[in-house]
């Protein structure tokens, strides 16, 4: 009896171990991405099976680009104290068994993408391909526009979503691929400003370190700018009813507002506030294509 | 940055959503103009309301604060007049265009007084037209809704005066007892105006 219960608490020791590594916040927002980019796609033929498939699918290559990654980063994150407590440099698991979890993962995802819809299955997969290969082992420790590349990915979810409903590639799900790729470098250079002597210390070349905070804070304004309007015209092209509009107006207003006031009198706090901001506009307005379509 | 409690965080979320929530279904049976000037005023309350959730209470001691928050009374009773009033609207409009161009002109290079003064009568009259137009057609009218905008209006100028009290450094009300307050009178005027503009 008490080696079963040693057993129990060791296996859910291990899942939470596994838990931490996929970065569940970062995981939910970039699935939900892609279940807005379906449920966008107003898909006739939706059924429990399909929307199940594309979660699932979403959800394993998700985490196993998320854990490969952090097998990569390993050497890195130990050297940054914002990553150093994640459960490999802290060596609560073994790389093997990282590397391992992740390759299984991605692969089980890529099955069911593939099983779904050929065309999901390689939107899925240059998801992965993006961010693991070009993003993270050849360009993330050469070039700080390796960003580009993790946005491509992070845009891949929802496109992905939406080549399901649609079964092919279209002009709306490429905008809101774009809305995503301009939010994510808000995203990262927003904390290669907060951590800049944490990616000084792991060599990481970041915009702060080469082309100097002001001009940072420029391109992180001018994104947010980029992430409205192409979320504005996803949702004219929508045909979404006017009152969602009216409402992605007011909110981009917003948006547009910290935006100019973070490049006229820029503060650590401003840019806190507006990469904050960019992410609950990025949030309201999926959540706006889920109810709204 | 001054935290702020648990509760205060849930009353500005729902605010969000409540004002959220009537300007995407509130008004698609009234003409444009209205629907824009209900959406500048609800729309108002949401950024503020974000605003303060993203960026804490400081984000009150903004000069932009006082001509931001103008513009809820202002468009609001705009939107009122030309609904109900409509003989009146461009005079009206007229004197709100005047007054913003005061408030803002008095607020970045006027002088304090200068800036009570225009705050007091341009910002003071749209807010009585707010509270006291409803209250005149619901008489006429029996209508429960204007009551509801008269109560929103009501909840939005003793926010407005506590804060004016706050922002011009009066210490009959002290901030530490203004502040927390903020968030549930927004949460109050949202629904209110909400449903006394929607119908």
């Amino acid at each position: 009896m008490n080696l079963i219960i040693i057993k129990i608490m060791v296996m859910k020791n291990r899942f939470k171990i596994y838990l931490e590594l996929i970065k569940s916040y970062q995981t939910i927002l970039l699935l939900f991405t892609g279940i807005a980019g379906f449920v966008s796609s107003r898909c006739p033929y939706m059924n429990f099976g399909i929307f199940l498939g594309l979660i699932l699918s979403l959800f394993l290559t998700i985490s196993g680009s998320t854990i490969l990654n952090m097998y990569i980063d390993r050497d890195i994150d130990v050297k940054m104290m914002r990553t150093k407590n994640r459960p490999l440099p802290l060596g609560r698991i073994k790389a093997n068994e990282v590397l391992l979890l992740g390759l299984i993962v991605s692969f089980i995802g890529l099955v069911i993408a593939f099983w779904l819809s050929f065309i999901y299955g390689v939107v899925v997969f240059l998801g992965i391909f993006f961010d693991v290969v070009v993003y993270t082992i050849w360009l993330k420790r050469r070039t700080p526009w390796s960003i580009i590349w993790g946005g491509i990915s992070g845009g891949m979810p929802i496109l992905a979503g939406r080549v399901l409903g649609i079964g092919r590639i279209d002009f709306i799900g490429i905008l809101f691929a774009l809305s995503i790729l301009l939010w994510i470098p808000t995203h990262i250079m927003t904390f290669s400003m907060v951590y800049y002597k944490d990616y000084e210390r792991a060599g990481i070349p970041t915009f702060p370190s080469k082309y100097g905070f002001k001009n940072t804070r420029f391109i992180i304004a001018l994104s947010s700018i980029g992430v409205a309007i192409s979320i504005g015209i996803g949702f004219i092209s929508l045909g979404m009813a006017i009152g969602y509009l009216r409402l992605l107006v007011v909110l981009s207003v917003g948006l547009i507002g910290i935006s100019i006031s973070s490049i006229k009198n820029p503060s650590k706090v401003k840019n806190l506030g507006l990469f904050k901001y960019a992410s609950v506009f990025m949030l309201a307005s999926l959540i706006m294509v889920v109810l709204g379509v | 940055m001054k935290k702020m409690n648990f509760i205060n965080k849930i009353f500005l979320l729902f605010t969000i959503l409540v004002s959220s929530y009537f300007i995407v279904n509130g008004f698609d049976d009234i003409s444009v103009i209205p629907v824009i000037l209900y959406t500048i005023g609800l729309g108002v309350l949401v950024l503020a309301s974000l605003l303060l959730l993203l960026f804490g209470i400081e984000v009150l001691e903004n000069k932009l604060v006082v001509i931001v928050s103008t513009l809820i009374p202002f468009s609001i009773s705009l939107g009122l007049i030309f609904q109900y009033v409509n003989v009146m609207f461009l005079y009206y409009l007229i004197f709100v265009v005047m007054g913003y161009l005061s408030i803002i002109y008095s607020r970045y290079l006027g002088s304090r007084v200068a800036s009570i003064l225009a705050i007091a009568f341009f910002h003071g009259i749209a807010g009585l037209i707010i509270f006291l137009l409803p209250i005149y057609f619901f008489i006429k009218t029996s209508s429960l809704h204007f009551i509801f905008i008269s109560i929103g209006a009501f909840f939005i100028g003793i926010g407005g005066i506590l804060l004016l009290f706050v922002k011009f450094g009066k210490s009959y009300i002290p901030s530490r007892i203004v502040f927390p307050l903020l968030p549930l009178i927004l949460l109050i005027v949202s629904i209110f105006f909400g449903l006394g503009l929607s119908k």
